[in-house]
């Protein structure tokens, strides 16, 4: 137990020391601002638990820090010193001097507050800079407006101008920035480069979409999805062109893709109850199989559409006589030049575009090498007969057997005409011999398998005395999937025979359009599958149908 | 502590409704079909847009309601505050029982904010530009990514501070400096002229504070306390034995005045660090809502 004389010192208006006594005890001492501290210093420079005076084991009595705070031992730091009289102590402003000790006190010290506090911090000299961020100038709100008001004027307000480029100076545009452009998600496509930063060409009123008169105005000719004008319009009543074309989405922006196909394809039996087309989402997975288109006549209404599934109508009726296994035998075809080995590009020669093939000639195809030359037997060796009418056949022979028959007349010897020249002159029994002659080498022509018929189907019209035959009218198929678009070009990898089989075809009638399993080798739908190509409807269909037309099959 | 009750709020409450959020979002992108470039304005984009939008608007809601505070604790002190007819103090009264708190407010900002990174990216569909759009979306990635910043700092500087500070605050530090000055001015009268003006030198020219990098930078370059501790040790060699144990005390009293300074420039810089985040954090959410107006209005002007 400490019995401690505490000396409180304050000074009157004059500078004189009031001593005011007081009796303190307690084990220990502690001196803080703290409440419970037996001496206690209320200011802001003490520390809650500052000291402590205690008995030490040798029971003197030691005056020591709590907690590491600072106290000052007769003019030095220190943590602990013996608190005997003549001690100075200070304790944050307040300096503590150990006194004598008198009566049955164990200690008396006083204390006096030697540096009081301020009324104000400002004197302190360290404290003169800004400590905060915010004494240091910086703000919130006024970079805040700024940034706000430049971004609303630069990014909003100007280009809602759209005559804006064209009121800065020359040397602004030529450094290819403009305002407007800013307001752009993405590149334009390719063909809308040419309009530039004219937003208005497009973008006629504000807030409002696009109008498809905008689109019309360039795009004057645009073909429908649909031949039938009703559907059509039933079907895409109220849509407007950039549903499907999205511009400012880079140079390929524009081109329709599946997803928009699928929306009604997925269901087109729902949509149309009298559609004849299958439910399709992706190329991969449900395409249904290929029709064929089959040209029946030369009308495009004579087309028919046959599903490669059903194999028994899968026939072309071409009119012609043609064995593909002949042409292509790899030990060679005779011709006048000798054995020729054939390939299928020496008949089939791709067009400009590389889609298809041009029209098969019958003088550029059939007579290259002195093939199918239709040249007459000696001695009139050297002349042909005209590959055409029958009637241009007909006039043709008649005009070569009335020239040979006359060539004989002249040389004075006899000519072989048969009965008809019997009982007449001698021109009329000429021109009757030669008409003879000429109808039964017509007759060899157009009725044996070695003239005509080798290659044409041919009827015999019994009421025509001039050509009395009919040559069936070659149609071949130039265009088998009418609804698509297919570019031999892009397959040249790959030999004709992967995929058509046709090496060992002896009938024209013969059919070699691969089926879609043979396109699903290579390609996929939509999901990305390993060292497959990702194909979309766009591969091979084209929304705006333009290629509904059948390509004329053949020249004569 | 701070971590208990930012980013645990209620049980990670917010951090469950965040992450659920972004895994729908996830899903919803995952599954939707890529068939065209996104651009956003599918109906998915434009579902991602409308919610990004919803989500600024209440992390925005947050920087209102934090500046609100003040007045919502003023009302809470007067408790037996009479009854009053008035509706906007009634609606006040309402959301004071029923709103959320600061805390609440402050962890939902914070899990709303990851979640807005995600969504407003899955809006772009990844298809970035130099234009308005992507302006908008780099301020907004500006704004969270300075929010990161802000999240770090609340949850390391706080314990800094206290561990630097420890029973006192800046204001008793500057005070305890000043007493040492007067201190060690008073002691140092009975030294030679050269030590009486380093040590009135570095009570004239200790300076704590300065402008905002050299509050970042946290101490003073050149500064005078501890320039004047050094040239005392120099000054030392000059003296009489009987000077030293007088000397030592100005030395030692010094020395502490030096240490007070390093504590207190410590404290300015703890203070400038996990402050200075907001001056980008705030300016620029502002910005960003500016830009996130023009790119709604450019979408649907030329629409």
């Amino acid at each position: 137990m400490i019995r401690c004389l505490f000396i409180q010192i304050s000074r009157n208006q004059r500078g004189q020391a009031v001593r005011k006594e007081l009796l303190v005890t307690g084990e220990t001492l502690q001196i803080g601002r703290a409440a419970g501290c037996k001496i206690l210093l209320l200011d802001h420079r003490v520390n809650l638990h500052h000291a402590v005076i205690r008995h030490s084991d040798e029971g003197k009595l030691y005056i020591e820090s709590e907690e590491g705070a600072d106290i000052l031992i007769n003019g030095s730091f220190e943590s602990s010193a013996e608190f005997t009289p003549g001690t100075h102590v200070f304790v944050g402003p307040y300096e503590l001097i150990a006194e004598a000790i008198k009566d049955d006190y164990d200690l008396a010290f006083s204390v006096e507050l030697v540096n009081s506090l301020p009324d104000n911090h400002g004197h302190i000299s360290a404290k003169q800079a800004p400590v905060t961020l915010a004494e240091a100038g910086l703000s919130k709100r006024k970079p805040a407006l700024w940034l706000a008001g430049m971004i609303t004027l630069v990014f909003l307000l100007l280009p809602m101008m759209p005559t804006l480029d064209s009121l800065l100076p020359g040397w602004v545009t030529a450094l290819q920035i403009s305002i407007n452009k800013s307001w752009q998600l993405g590149n334009m496509s390719r063909g809308h480069h040419l309009i530039g930063a004219k937003c208005n060409v497009c973008h006629q009123r504000a807030f409002e979409a696009v109008p498809d008169k905008a689109c019309e105005s360039c795009h004057k000719t645009v073909a429908r999805h649909v031949e039938d004008k009703t559907l059509h319009t039933n079907a895409f009543k109220g849509m407007r062109c950039v549903e499907c074309h999205h511009d400012h989405r880079g140079e390929k922006g524009q081109v329709i893709q599946d997803a928009q196909c699928v929306i009604c394809h997925a269901k087109i039996k729902g949509k149309n109850d009298k559609t004849k087309l299958a439910n399709v989402r992706d190329f991969g997975t449900d395409h249904p199989v290929f029709s064929l288109t089959f040209g029946t006549g030369r009308k495009d209404s004579d087309a028919v559409r046959v599903p490669q599934s059903d194999k028994a109508k899968l026939v072309e009726k071409s009119g012609l006589k043609f064995s593909h296994k002949i042409h292509l035998d790899k030990k060679g075809v005779s011709s006048p030049e000798g054995d020729t080995v054939l390939e299928c590009r020496d008949c089939h020669r791709l067009d400009d575009a590389g889609a298809r093939f041009k029209p098969i000639s019958m003088e550029k195809d059939c007579q290259q090498s002195g093939c199918h030359a239709l040249r007459f037997k000696p001695p009139a060796a050297g002349r042909h007969v005209s590959h055409g009418s029958e009637r241009d056949v007909m006039i043709a022979l008649r005009e070569y057997h009335a020239t040979m028959v006359i060539g004989k007349m002249a040389a004075g010897e006899k000519f072989q005409c048969g009965d008809d020249g019997v009982g007449k002159n001698q021109i009329e029994r000429a021109l009757g011999c030669a008409n003879n002659n000429a109808s039964v080498n017509a007759n060899a022509l157009f009725e044996s398998d070695r003239g005509c018929g080798e290659c044409h189907e041919i009827t015999r019209i019994a009421d025509d005395k001039n050509a009395p035959w009919k040559v069936a009218p070659v149609t071949i198929t130039s265009h088998w999937l009418r609804n698509s678009r297919f570019t031999h070009a892009k397959h040249g990898t790959a030999k004709c025979t992967e995929c058509h089989d046709k090496a060992l075809s002896e009938k024209s009638s013969d059919v070699a359009i691969p089926a879609i399993e043979k396109c699903r080798e290579c390609h996929v739908g939509n999901k990305p599958v390993r060292n497959r190509i990702n194909s979309g409807c766009d591969n091979c269909h084209s929304f705006h149908n333009e290629n509904l037309r059948l390509a004329p099959a053949t020249e004569r | 502590m701070q971590r208990n009750t930012l980013l645990e709020y209620k049980n990670y409450r917010y951090f469950k409704a965040a992450i659920l959020l972004m895994a729908l979002a996830v899903m919803a992108y995952l599954f939707d079909q890529h068939d065209t470039v996104g651009f956003g304005g599918t109906w998915l984009g434009y579902l991602f847009g409308i919610l990004s939008t919803f989500i600024i608007v209440v992390l925005v809601l947050y920087g209102i309601r934090k500046r609100l505070t003040p007045k919502f604790a003023e009302r809470r002190k007067l408790p037996s505050a009479p009854v009053t007819t008035d509706r906007r103090v009634r609606k006040a009264d309402w959301w004071r029982h029923h709103g959320a708190t600061l805390q609440g407010w402050l962890s939902a900002h914070v899990y709303f904010g990851i979640a807005l990174a995600l969504l407003a990216t899955l809006h772009t569909g990844f298809q970035f530009g130099w234009n308005l759009h992507t302006l908008a979306y780099a301020m907004m990635m500006a704004v969270i990514a300075s929010g990161f910043y802000g999240i770090y700092t609340y949850l390391r500087f706080p314990r800094l501070m206290t561990d630097n500070m420890g029973v006192d605050t800046f204001d008793t530090l500057l005070l305890k400096i000043d007493d040492l000055d007067k201190l060690a001015s008073v002691k140092s009268l009975q030294f030679s002229d050269d030590i009486c003006a380093v040590v009135l030198k570095a009570r004239q020219e200790t300076r704590i504070g300065g402008n905002f990098l050299q509050q970042l930078r946290g101490y003073q370059r050149n500064c005078s306390a501890a320039k004047a501790v050094r040239q005392l040790q120099e000054l030392s060699k000059n003296l009489k034995d009987a000077e030293l144990k007088s000397f030592n005390d100005l030395y030692s009293i010094m020395a502490h005045k030096e240490a007070l300074v390093a504590r207190a420039w410590q404290d300015v810089m703890y203070r400038a660090r996990m402050g200075f985040w907001l001056y980008l954090h705030a300016p620029l959410s502002i910005a960003c809502l500016a830009a996130l107006i023009a790119h709604i209005v450019a979408i649907f002007y030329y629409w």
